[in-house]
């Protein structure tokens, strides 16, 4: 029986699902008013798992499964200050909507969680539980609006598409094993490099190409990416936020470990299909956002694109893509959450549905909205000094550094598409009649207060990238693999 | 002594093959309810290969791997049932062409 290793390797995961349930209990006892007391609850979790994970100094695998690592903390802190942010703002959308249940709150912390889990799994099965977690958690919290029709299908879909890919990860995992006698991704690794060509060898590459199209679905990458627009859409927009940042940063971490670390000797014959990839990601994703006339269905699908960016740091499979790949991750969410936000700060009835038109206007009604409106879009097409720029440029330089000189021109040429419709937006605002005297909106104090946190974020990320950025590097330095 | 009828490869071909018929059922039926069964069916067939891999293999890994998986699936179902369900009371269907609000 091998060394178990010291408890404080789980701390993260303990922490996130200790109080997952403890916000559970917490519920129960919660009636009429006192939701927000649960909200509150839930951000003193999130924010104290941020900090514990953040200050532990102790590096090591417990049980060869569950790694306490650069990238482990890394992505449990932005996992967790993302997730706060997005609650923050659920306390002021939910009561605008038909959503009863308390449910919420725990839910959210058991997709965290889940998100932990993943980004510290050395172990594909351990992975594949995190996964699990998370996406049952977020299953639900789709469909939580349970008398809205939208939201109980995006629930369906989500469920039925989200559960086929793990069934293909599954299968993955055992092809892998199959090839390699094992699940721990340090010994998958050792025999990935030795294998010959053989049997073994096609069975392996099967099996990792089995595993991307898991990852795939869950990171909306063409061509599994056909459930995204009608989540995105019918999910209550504090669900679709959280879904947007979290559950992608989740995906993109295990994908980090697993793909660009430990299945390296792999990559290179994967290169053309994830070159591939990645360019018909961005380029789908851009080309269709061009013709949304929903401001949710928008983003969808520029969540789509981003994701494309982000898989040119996977095809590029250096250790400075993956660093770039984390602090676009950073920069992606906090921008997510500024437009997202936006729209929950102008929705009148928690709808799932926005359209871009209904924004005429409120550039000159609502200045203040629509300032922070713009800087997020302008952070989404890559314009300088904001976040969204460094985190291509930094995504950009290491894939031409890896040699990847084609997919960075069609990154450019997408970034270009896309300043189309992220400054549509832009000019719906500022340039298009609206109703001159909108009614005075509802005081919302918590979303106020997340969105501007958000947007400084995405401001600061990029006049001041420092911390972020040494966070990410040092979390691709002696990443764990194994025991 | 006699040759066993099945061997390891046998299983690893039938758990292939069991595994594309769940998802050739995923995409060609649009009752949520034989869509959900596809999946399990996907599901199963990743057991039956964990289970046959680890006795080729020799090793228990894969058997443990199985109880992992089948915990999930019995998680996988109470919540797609309860979803399906929640989509039934508002409108009483379970065919994937009549809930159309958003574009499938």
């Amino acid at each position: 029986m091998p060394q178990l290793g010291s408890y404080t390797l789980l701390a993260p995961v303990l922490a996130a699902s200790v109080w997952a349930l403890v916000v559970l209990i917490a519920e129960l006892f919660s009636v009429g008013r006192r939701h927000l007391a649960v909200a509150w609850l839930t951000v003193v979790a999130l924010v104290s798992t941020a900090i514990l994970t953040g200050s532990l100094a102790e590096r090591g695998v417990f049980g060869g499964a569950i790694a306490l690592d650069g990238l482990t903390v890394y992505a449990s802190v932005l996992a967790c200050a993302l997730a706060a942010l997005s609650v923050v703002m659920a306390m002021d959308y939910l009561p605008t909507t038909g959503i009863k249940g308390g449910e919420y709150y725990p839910l959210i912390l058991f997709a965290v969680a889940g998100v932990v889990v993943m980004a510290a799994a050395t172990d594909l099965i351990v992975m594949f539980l995190g996964l699990e977690t998370m996406s049952m958690a977020v299953y639900v919290l789709a469909g939580i609006w349970k008398s809205e029709g939208k939201s109980n299908e995006a629930a369906v879909k989500y469920f039925l598409l989200g559960a086929f890919a793990s069934a293909f990860m599954l299968y993955g995992i055992a092809l892998v094993y199959g090839a390699t006698g094992s699940t721990v991704l340090s010994e998958v690794a050792a025999g990935a490099a030795d294998a010959v060509p053989g049997p073994s060898r096609t069975l392996l590459l099967i099996g990792a190409s089995m595993l991307l199209v898991g990852f795939g679905f869950k990171v909306a990458a063409v061509p599994f990416h056909l459930w995204t627009p009608d989540v995105y859409e019918g999910a209550p927009t504090s669900v679709t936020v959280f879904m947007a940042t979290v559950v992608k940063l989740g995906a993109f971490a295990a994908v980090i470990r697993t793909m660009l670390v430990g299945l390296e000797a792999v990559g290179g014959d994967l290169w053309l299909a994830l070159w591939l990839g990645a360019a018909a990601t961005m380029t789908v994703g851009n080309f269709v956002a061009l013709r949304q006339k929903d401001l949710k269905r928008m983003l969808a699908y520029s969540s789509i694109a981003h994701s494309g960016y982000l898989l040119i740091g996977l095809a590029a499979g250096t250790p400075e893509a993956g660093q770039a790949m984390l602090f676009y991750l950073a920069v992606y969410g906090v921008m997510n959450l500024g437009a997202f936000g936006v729209a929950m700060a102008l929705s009148e009835d928690g709808a799932t549905e926005q359209r871009i038109s209904d924004l005429a206007g409120i550039g000159h009604s609502r200045p203040v909205l629509a300032i922070a409106m713009t800087i997020c879009m302008l952070s989404l097409v890559g314009i300088p000094p904001l976040g969204g720029f460094l985190g291509k440029l930094y995504l950009f330089k290491a894939a031409l550094d890896a040699g990847l000189t084609g997919l960075v021109v069609v990154a450019v040429l997408n970034s270009v598409v896309s300043a189309f419709y992220y400054l549509g937006v832009v000019r719906t605002m500022y340039f298009e009649r609206g109703n001159e005297n909108p009614q005075p909106l509802a005081p919302r104090p918590f979303i106020w207060a997340a969105l501007a946190l958000s947007v400084v974020a995405v401001v600061l990320l990029g006049v001041m990238p420092g911390a972020v950025l040494s966070g990410a590097s040092v979390a691709l330095e002696g990443v764990l693999l194994g025991p | 002594m006699m040759e066993p009828l099945a061997t390891p490869a046998h299983y690893l071909v039938l758990s292939a093959i069991i595994f594309c018929i769940g998802a050739l059922g995923m995409v060609v039926r649009r009752n949520l309810i034989v869509m959900f069964m596809s999946v399990e069916l996907m599901l199963n067939a990743a057991n039956l290969a964990f289970i046959a891999l680890a006795n080729r293999l020799g090793n228990m890994d894969g058997q443990t791997i199985v109880f992992f998986v089948m915990t999930v699936a019995a998680a996988e179902a109470a919540i797609g049932l309860a979803v399906i369900l929640a989509l039934f009371r508002n409108k009483p269907t379970v065919q994937a062409d009549e809930i159309g609000l958003l574009k499938w």
